[in-house]
């Protein structure tokens, strides 16, 4: 201990031992992710930075990495950029096991345990992502070369040289660099060979040319850079060149010792670790420096990045081509114009394409809500062992799509809701069979689509809420009155009430999670709803509805007069052409066709929404497109049937008010707005006439 | 506070023009058509001017032309507002020395993101 | 020239009161008349476009536009204040107006003839508009103001765009 150094050193192995210890008493303070305050988060994220600090000061690299990610993180979350989860906080619980190992590293010459680091560095860094944009990796690239850049994106180099004139437009060549500097990271290099002697110099002219390379994570295209410089395409000379990334074609996905999680699963949680390591030891460690071009194989497998306005604009442009493609697709009647048969077959073709292509381009922005669901099984098992349940997950409907912000925001609430029903909802092994159920408790989620909804079930088979004990709580916590006279249903309710918490004692599980009245408030934030529906001994099912406003629609397009509507694919049966003569008339009202050997009913859509249409044509017109809502059908009577595409699906309700017969609007390629029309409620109509 | 001139026969295009950049803090000032524009530009040092192309008593055109020529507009930027068919148009705009274009009808905040580009 | 020197004494008179803040109010035309709405709610003023009828809606919902990707429903002000209707020409705008209801925030746009320009005005200039007869529904009006010569009437957003449907 003469070296003074070796002394700051010792002081350093106190504080950080202390640091450590103040992270995880405030991480265990914590009860509530969404409680957390931000004092808390200030002091854990002073602890990780005053480690990064001390750790690089001392040249402790593993840890000044390790902390360095850590920090990142809780920067994002105090800054607000990244909202505290219960993913988060079980993240950072780990960070703590792999702090004290790599403290116990440097101060005893502990073994760092590697595999466990990076699997916590990566979920640390998987926090990270999804939410951030370049921005992280430009924050982090001075110090930590290591941390995995986004997937490769664009590189190009580009050569501009402007007229000698081009001043005199107003236009200065630096803006038009600056602009380009808007697409990604570029350098500039500046020829000036050109600039004449000074005698000869006309100070309003430019000589020089430019060479700017361009590097993006996102793709750039030519036509991009083409519109960056559109105002002087003819007062300036090109050139664009892309080039190939070195790194694309030198990083093949290394081998990879460990077993390949599949791509929709989450990182594991922290109960996992021992599992991890003990499954370890045969293969050889992964050296520190292949590590992060591991975690960076994987990852560009998952996904790339792209922002959601090239998403959207890409939805635009493909709905003009559907206009056009079917314009075009007049031509592609063999009747009429028989001279074109080849014609036809490629515009058959062409249909066929630019659908497939508008629908995978729509599918962009949605994912499998199985993203969601698909980590339940897991959490299920461990807390079942944590509890000594006996408990299976039923999943249905994984493959129904949701729109990725709503995948983000359900995230939490299922967390609290599948563990409630773990944790007080399913009774344990010798309980069920007291009760004679099977030893086995299920937890059950579902998704589907219904008219205009999203719905989503979690349901148990367990005891069901306690009505008592919830009355009883509630009226200690003040939330009902004492002498006040409720259903069963209104009981079960309360437990969505601010302030109100169901479980007796706080166990482990449920502690840490957030109340029912957030996750209320979490959903209604999406503008959905939440029920509950219990029955003593046979389960609780919770039901989310969410609204279509995120939601995309398989929908026709079709006219009535002048106006354009859609209906849900979903609800159309078939599209029939009838002669004015196939339609029952009483009096002077058309009233039902025959349709597959019975009657039924015509409903007039044009007098229903008050459309100006002259009616005679319409019925001379005889297209009708038969729907069927709740097993009845009907025939609606449209001027034109159009192309079917998908469209995302806009509440009317957000600045103007819930409209009869509509479940919705859109924006078509023309960026008019179309209504969608709500089947189910105008069949009802029908009958009710 | 930069000045910018936004000249346009339509009173209700000014208004429009007018309101969304005076709430970006830019200092404008209106002319009827090409004939007052020029008036005001002579008068006054603008930092960008934004022209229609069709208007009465003098059109965009020999506006911008006439207004390149004096010597403190020789380096002003100058935008069009143009239809989307108005491709010759933009074409004799930029013959005239005009910056570059904003296609009508357009939505304000991509007029203020390219009325910011050009004066940055 | 007589409004004017009625405004500087009106100036005198207030100026124990100079820290009160003057509001601005956009006024435009209609049907011949000065009206003004609180420039604070007034996102943006476009050019009239064609919109996408709602059925079931009171004759004065034109429609439904998009708004970079918002639907908003649009509302020809001419016949939301009982006036007659006249056909939309170059002049004609629609202002996109924050509207604060109880069921939340909304964004409405209005059709009006012409936009006029910028006024200021403050709760003394702006009279009680119960002494004016002015054939509109008083509910939607927060006073009157004197603007040089003529009269401006202030609209209230949040009522006038209160939409009954």
């Amino acid at each position: 201990m003469s070296d003074p150094l070796e002394r700051f050193r010792a002081v350093f192995f106190d504080e950080s031992a202390e640091a450590i210890d103040a992270i995880e008493r405030n991480l265990l303070d914590v009860d509530d992710a969404s409680t957390m305050d931000a004092e808390t988060i200030n002091d854990i994220f002073r602890s990780a930075h005053s480690l990064k600090g001390g750790s690089a000061t001392f040249g402790m690299g593993s840890l000044t990495e390790f902390t360095h990610v850590m920090e990142t993180l809780l920067d994002k979350v105090r800054s607000g950029q990244l909202r505290i989860s219960q993913e988060i906080l079980d993240c950072l619980f780990s960070s703590l096991d792999v702090l004290r190992n790599l403290v116990a590293h440097y101060q005893f010459d502990d073994a760092i345990n590697q595999a466990g680091m990076q699997r916590v560095k990566t979920e640390l860094e998987h926090l990270l992502a999804p939410p951030s944009s370049g921005q992280m990796v430009a924050a982090n690239s001075p110090e930590t070369s290591d941390v995995p850049a986004g997937p490769a994106g664009s590189e190009w180099l580009i050569e501009f040289a402007p007229d000698p004139g081009i001043m005199m437009t107003g236009n200065d060549p630096l803006r038009y660099i600056d602009e380009l500097a808007e697409l990604g990271d570029i350098s500039v290099t500046c020829k000036t060979s050109a600039i004449p002697d000074f005698e000869q110099l006309d100070p309003t002219h430019i000589y020089c040319l430019w060479q700017i390379s361009l590097k993006s994570e996102n793709s750039v295209s030519e036509e991009d850079l083409k519109d960056v410089f559109m105002w002087i395409e003819d007062e300036a000379e090109f050139q664009f060149t892309p080039i190939n990334n070195p790194e694309d074609v030198a990083s093949p996905a290394p081998v990879i010792p460990e077993p390949v999680i599949p791509p929709s699963e989450e990182p594991s949680p922290p109960v996992s670790a021992t599992e991890q390591e003990l499954a370890q030891p045969e293969n050889p460690q992964p050296q520190d420096a292949s590590v992060p071009v591991k975690s960076k194989a994987k990852r560009a497998a998952q996904s790339i990045r792209v922002d959601l306005e090239k998403i959207d604009s890409l939805i635009n442009l493909l709905g003009e081509l559907v206009i056009t493609q079917s314009m075009l697709s007049i031509y592609g009647d063999e009747e009429k114009y028989p001279q074109f048969e080849r014609l036809s077959e490629g515009l058959s073709q062409l249909e066929r394409h630019t659908r497939d292509l508008q629908e995978g381009v729509m599918r962009i922005r949605m994912l499998p809500i199985d993203f969601c669901f698909s980590r339940f099984p897991r959490m299920v098992r461990d807390l079942s062992k944590q509890l000594d349940k006996s408990i299976a997950v039923q999943i249905i409907g994984e493959n129904t799509e949701v729109d990725k912000t709503v995948i983000e925001e359900l995230n939490d609430p299922l967390v609290h809701l599948v563990r409630n029903s773990v944790d007080h909802g399913l009774e344990d092994r010798s309980t069920r069979l007291a009760k004679g159920k099977p030893e086995t408790g299920t937890v059950t989620l579902k998704a589907f689509h219904q008219v205009g909804n999203i719905i989503i079930e979690i349901a148990d088979d367990g005891a069901g809420l306690n009505t008592e004990r919830i009355k009883a709580k509630a009226i200690e916590k003040g939330v009902i009155k004492a002498n006040a006279n409720l259903t069963e249903q209104a009981i079960h309710e309360l437990i969505f009430a601010p302030g109100f918490s169901t479980a007796e004692a706080v166990t482990d599980l449920s502690g840490r999670g957030v109340g029912m009245d957030v996750v209320k408030r979490n959903i209604r934030a999406l503008g959905g709803t939440i029920d509950v529906r219990s029955i003593a001994d046979e389960g609780t099912t919770f039901t989310i509805r969410l609204p279509l406003t995120l939601a995309i629609l398989d929908g026709q397009l079709l006219k009535v007069g002048q106006e354009t509507y859609i209906i849900p694919m979903l609800s159309i049966i078939e599209s029939i052409q009838l002669k004015p003569e196939d339609i029952n008339k009483v009096g002077n009202r058309d009233v039902s066709f025959k349709w597959r050997g019975n009657f039924i009913p015509i409903l007039n859509l044009a007098a229903l929404f008050g459309c100006q249409v002259d009616h005679q044509q319409l019925v001379e017109t005889g297209l009708v497109v038969v729907v069927e809502s709740d097993g009845k059908q009907c025939g609606i009577l449209v001027s034109e049937l159009n192309n079917h595409q998908q469209v995302v699906v806009k509440s009317l309700e957000a600045n103007y008010a819930k409209v009869q017969g509509l479940s919705g609007a859109t924006i078509l390629g023309d960026g008019s707005v179309a209504l969608i029309i709500d089947v189910g409620a105008i069949i009802s109509r029908v009958r009710m006439h | 506070m930069k000045k910018i001139l936004t000249v346009d026969d339509s009173a209700s295009m000014r208004a429009m023009v007018a309101f969304t950049l005076k709430a970006q803090g830019f200092d404008v000032t209106e002319a009827v058509n090409g004939q007052e524009g020029l008036d005001k530009a002579m008068g006054d040092n603008f930092d960008l001017v934004i022209s229609d192309v069709n208007m009465p008593i003098m059109d965009g055109i020999q506006f911008i032309s006439a207004l390149r020529k004096a010597d403190n507009y020789r380096f002003t930027p100058i935008l069009m507002l143009t239809t989307e068919s108005g491709l010759e148009k933009k074409q004799e705009g930029k013959a005239a020395g005009a910056t570059g274009w904003i296609v009508k009808p357009f939505d304000p905040q991509k007029l203020v993101a390219v009325v910011n580009k050009v004066l940055k | 020239m007589t409004a004017i020197e009625a405004t500087d004494v009106k100036e005198l008179e207030d100026l124990d009161e100079q820290d009160v803040p003057k509001a601005e109010w956009l006024s435009f035309k209609l049907a011949g008349l000065d009206y003004a709405v609180d420039i604070l709610r007034v996102q943006e003023i476009r050019v009239w476009q064609a919109s996408t009828r709602i059925p079931y809606s009171p004759a004065y919902v034109n429609g439904l536009i998009n708004l970079r990707g918002a639907i908003v429903p649009i509302v020809d002000l001419r016949l939301r204040l009982g006036l007659d209707y006249r056909d939309y020409d170059a002049e004609t705008v629609t202002l996109i107006m924050d509207v604060v209801l109880n069921e939340g925030n909304k964004t409405i746009g209005i059709v009006v003839d012409a936009i006029s320009e910028v006024i200021q005005t403050d709760t003394d200039n702006a009279q009680l508009s119960a002494d004016f007869d002015l054939t509109i529904d008083q509910a939607y009006v927060s006073g009157i103001a004197d603007d040089g010569e003529k009269m401006v009437i202030l609209l209230n957003v949040d009522t006038l765009l209160d939409l009954d449907i």
